[in-house]
């Protein structure tokens, strides 16, 4: 019945015949005409002819591309001489290229399902290590970024212990940890700030173009990187097949453990990254200074989840850092509550991002209101308006009869004939 | 379809059943019912009418609108417009009911709907309300006895008190049809909807359930039965009716009339002479060698499967029918011994069996064989990414191109590639896991249940591929519950019974009543006995004075003729039970 060819060789299907309808089986017939008799009676509704596949362009899917122009609208009329700037919306990227570092980073162990909270405590562990080894005790440059790096590794190995051998849950194993680094990151630094960075650590944050930290050039490769990584090798597919379901992928083959540790080990050494970008951008080190990352991160990682595919992604998340940093920067320009506006900003982000994914779940099983049924969806709207969903070849009045729902219609073809 | 209710044959059933009264209304009848989503019409005019004392089957295979009917019936979607449904003769509106109707209407559904983390006592009384002293408090012992009083009706004891997620399949089944039937007022008409209700029982708790529901039935009830298991619903039902892509082909059929293979034409929609092909083996070299493996049920093991041969694997719960595929490759875990692919050592994780050349298609197909969430082009190539990939990137559009060629040959339908595996149905899932695992290659195919929860048409095309891979040469390990299966199936079938080898049948001994016989441990001449086992050779090392000796455990080890559940145990307590049955026999 099917002519189609494989190369034994290579496993490649070199011909493969197309859909078409007289090629379906019998049970294809069978409930092809049924769906085509349902269309005619409701060819009304079908906007299946759009040319344009709409569903993209939802809100759904790119809602934060909207909310972006939206603050644009805003900031625009609010604060234009200063929105209008280049040096306003590239301060936004230099200062937040430390966070989409630490954002990516949480991404891997998102994906293969394991919560990472010490990332803040590894952030600030790291960058006081940095400080430390350069200003107290006098490390060269490498030697300390090393010192710090290495941090990271330990950090990652240690929750991936805890995580994959002791089986503790992530939520609690990581948790735990990231008070432990704090408790380090205190005692290092005596909990005093620490200041007076040679001039070649801190030119690591300095601009190289246009008015761009290094830091962002750093961010950007990263994320560049790991998009790869997650969306185009076969490492990416084992990380989303460990988070979806463990044990039915470790079933087929993929190494779940050491995904999970492997990813664990990917964010403290992106984070302890962060850390050391953290300090030589800033020039001083605290104890804290990891703290205010931790939220934001979640809020970036899990908004970007529900944009562009329904799983955690690198662009989503870059996007949602800088959407988000962008509506915060406009208000702060515009003298809002500069100092507590950014946390109300990304906390409603995560409550807004986990909210809606559950709220879309429910909306599938639960009741069709009208504004949730498909005809009165944009492309309904629009269709409405440049005729796609009209019948082809049909005079006003054809369509009109077509239009008017004729009841009888409904209720005889779920009629047996005898 | 007549206008008048149904009249049936009196005193002519030789299985003695309850003709039902013919003078009463239908308890339960349905005129018209339809149901549409978006590009698909799940149910199509359906009609069918349960008389009050009836035992109605409903058949068909997975997405014939079966589990849409009973999601109408109880009310969790809303039907098209123009649904014409009748309750003991008045028209009603399933989608508001009003509560003392939707109370006559009970329906277990295939998942149960019991919380896990609470107990039976309390899984009874979810519906109910509790019976409460003077202050409210509940009288738990009172609630407790009751419990127990219910179970025991199926001949079960398990522990009231103990949360409803420790129990055993067949004791969830049994809580949950129990709650589904107490208190249950029997002088007016109501239904008791069952849907797959014998999918996790054994044959005694089967009969124990069919008794029940006999007896719910001769009291006047309606009972709409629903099933797979075709000569279950032979057995039981008086009449049935067959949905076949939303459309009733046969409404109220008289079972007595029907035979299994009539019955199969019907839920089909064409003869099935070859839903079990003709079994023709030649047998080539082991390909699959275990030896003395155990596990958590299974204590030493020997089997060998042989190239392009079909081996069944029968045996009760607990005889470690359904651990033997999963230890076999790695999934749960397995001690001492060894398991040879081609004369090559395998570990027992399953990526080393999957380097070697074994494929498992698992029992718990939702939490074990696939990602629900995932897409079928990410579904099928996951086990073997490597010929897809160039360098390091992964080819997505080689692999679409296979997942969907894959799909087309295992007859996956609908055969789209984006579609999330949740959305197929039960045996679309089981060709899409199959067809995963046919694509690795695999020398050694491992089968477990694989045709649990499937319908009719799609077992035929897994039967025909499993078939074909063994045509090409590949070993076949398939471990079932279902008799039939593996009588039609398999070459050979290995009987387990506590934890190993019992008996093989082959050629002419291979009778589904012989194997079931065998599969109890109750043929007469041998009863008590395990036969054709090898004796059980343990290597003690002593440490003073440093000698290494094997003992052999004879295994003409009487048995209690009811095998005892076996619980789980490590690989020391399964050692020390061997010992301990060789040192009573000594004694």
């Amino acid at each position: 019945m099917t002519q189609m060819r494989i190369d034994d060789r290579t496993g490649e299907v070199t011909h493969r015949p197309t859909l078409k309808k007289n090629k379906l089986t019998r049970r294809h017939r069978v409930v092809n005409e049924r769906i085509e008799r349902r269309k005619r009676i409701d060819s009304r509704f079908d906007t299946r002819r759009s040319p344009i596949k709409w569903k993209s362009f939802h809100p759904r899917n790119i809602g934060v591309v909207y909310l972006y122009a939206l603050i644009w609208l805003v900031f625009m009329t609010w604060v234009p001489d200063t929105w209008f700037t280049w040096l306003t919306h590239r301060s936004v990227l230099n200062q937040n290229a430390i966070l989409v570092v630490v954002a990516v980073g949480l991404l891997v162990p998102l994906s293969a399902g394991v919560f990472d909270l010490s990332i803040a405590g590894t952030i600030s562990a790291s960058a006081v290590m940095v400080s430390w080894g350069l200003v107290e005790v006098g490390w060269s440059m490498p030697v300390a970024i090393g010192a710090a790096l290495l941090v990271g590794a330990i950090v990652g190995n240690l929750n991936g212990f805890l995580v994959v051998k002791i089986k503790i849950d992530s939520f609690i194993a990581t948790l735990g940890m990231s008070s432990v680094l704090t408790a380090f990151a205190v005692w290092r630094s005596n909990n005093r700030s620490i200041l007076g960075f040679p001039d070649g650590f801190k030119g690591l944050a300095n601009q190289f173009a246009w008015g761009l930290n290094k830091t962002v050039l750093v961010a950007a490769v990263l994320a560049f990187g790991l998009w790869f990584v997650l969306e185009h090798t076969a490492l990416g597919r084992y990380l989303f097949a460990t988070g979806g379901a463990r044990e039915a992928a470790r079933l087929a083959g993929v190494q779940t453990d050491r995904y999970l540790w492997g990813s664990l080990v990917t964010s403290a050494m992106f984070s302890s990254l962060a850390g050391v970008m953290l300090a030589a951008q800033f020039g001083s080190t605290q104890a804290q200074s990891g703290a205010p990352y931790l939220l934001p991160a979640f809020a970036a990682a899990f908004l970007g989840s529900t944009q562009f595919k329904r799983r955690f992604n690198v662009w989503g998340a870059v996007l949602a850092v800088f959407v988000l940093q962008s509506g915060v920067k406009g208000l702060q320009l515009a003298g809002v509550g500069t100092t507590w506006i950014e946390s109300l900003f990304f906390g409603v982000a995560l409550i807004v991002a986990v909210g809606f994914s559950s709220f879309r779940k429910r909306v599938h099983g639960g009741q069709r209101r009208w504004w949730r049924r498909e005809e009165s969806g944009p492309e309904y709207f629009l269709g409405r308006l440049l005729g796609w969903g009209r019948v082809r070849g049909g005079t006003s009045e054809d369509n009109a009869k077509q239009w008017w729902f004729d009841p009888s219609d409904a209720e005889g073809h779920h009629i047996k004939p005898e | 379809m007549d206008s008048t209710h149904g009249l049936i044959a009196e005193g002519s059933d030789p299985r003695g059943r309850v003709a039902p009264v013919i003078d009463r209304p239908p308890v339960l009848e349905v005129v018209s019912l339809s149901k549409t989503y978006p590009g698909q019409v799940a149910l199509d005019g359906a009609a069918l009418r349960v008389m009050p004392g009836e035992v109605h089957a409903l058949v068909g295979q997975n997405g014939s609108g079966k589990s849409t009917l009973i999601k109408l019936l109880g009310g969790y979607v809303k039907a098209d417009h123009g649904d014409d449904v009748r309750f003991g003769g008045e028209r009603i509106d399933l989608w508001a009911l009003d509560r003392d109707i939707r109370s006559r209407i009970r329906i277990v559904h295939q998942d149960l709907g019991l919380v896990p983390t609470l107990s039976t006592v309390e899984n009874l009384g979810l519906g109910r309300g509790f019976q409460s002293g003077p202050i409210g408090n509940i009288r738990w012992r009172e609630e407790v006895r009751r419990a127990q009083e219910l179970l025991l009706a199926f001949g079960l004891a398990p522990d009231v008190r103990q949360p409803v997620g420790t129990l055993s399949a067949a004791e969830r089944a049994a809580v949950a049809i129990m709650r589904a039937l107490q208190d249950w007022d029997s002088s007016r008409p109501g239904l008791l909807v069952l849907d797959e209700p014998t999918a996790s029982l054994n044959r005694g708790e089967v009969d124990a359930l069919f008794r029940e529901v006999r007896r719910v039935a001769a009291e006047g009830a309606g009972v709409l039965f629903v099933s797979h298991m075709i000569d279950e619903v032979l057995e039981l039902a008086d009449r049935v009716t067959v949905l076949r892509d939303g459309q009733v082909v046969a409404s109220g059929e008289p079972a007595a009339e029907l035979d299994e293979r009539r019955l199969v034409e019907l839920i089909v929609g064409r003869p099935v002479a070859d839903l079990y092909p003709e079994v023709d083996a030649a047998v080539g070299r082991p390909v699959l060698e275990l030896s003395m493996v155990f596990g958590i049920a299974l204590r030493g093991v020997n089997l060998k499967v042989h190239e392009g041969e079909i081996v069944g694997v029968a045996g009760l719960v607990g005889s470690g029918r359904e651990e033997i595929a999963g230890a076999v490759f790695g999934a749960t875990p397995r001690f001492m011994g060894k398991v040879l692919v081609d004369k090559r050592k395998v570990f027992a994780t399953p990526r080393d069996s999957i380097r070697a050349g074994m494929a498992l298609v698992p029992a718990d197909r939702k939490a074990l064989g696939l990602d629900t969430q995932e897409r079928l082009h990410q579904h099928i190539p996951l086990p073997r990414l490597g010929p897809l990939q160039r360098g390091l990137r992964l080819r997505h559009r080689a692999a679409r191109r296979e997942s969907a060629a894959w799909a087309e040959r295992l007859e996956v339908q609908p055969p789209l590639i984006e579609r999330r595996m949740e959305k197929f149905s039960g045996g679309n899932q089981q060709k899409a896991v199959l067809a995963r695992w046919l694509r690795t290659e695999p020398r050694v195919l491992l089968l477990d249940e694989p045709t649990q929860g499937v319908d009719v048409g799609a077992k035929a095309t897994i039967y025909g591929h499993v078939r074909d891979a063994a045509e090409r040469g590949v070993a076949v390990l398939v471990a079932s519950s279902d008799a039939e299966e593996l009588v039609h199936l398999c070459d050979r079938v290995l009987v387990f019974r506590s934890g190993s080898v019992a008996a093989e049948l082959r050629g002419s001994s291979l009778t589904e009543e012989r194997l079931i016989a065998e599969t109890l441990g109750a043929t007469s001449h041998r009863r008590n006995m395990r036969i054709g086992r090898e004796p059980i050779r343990v290597k003690v090392v002593r440490e003073n004075p440093p000698v290494e000796e094997v003992v052999e455990i004879p295994v003409e080890v009487a048995e209690p003729m009811v095998e005892p559940e076996v619980r789980p145990q490590g690989m020391l307590s399964s050692v020390v039970a061997a010992v301990r049955d060789w040192w009573r026999r000594l004694k």
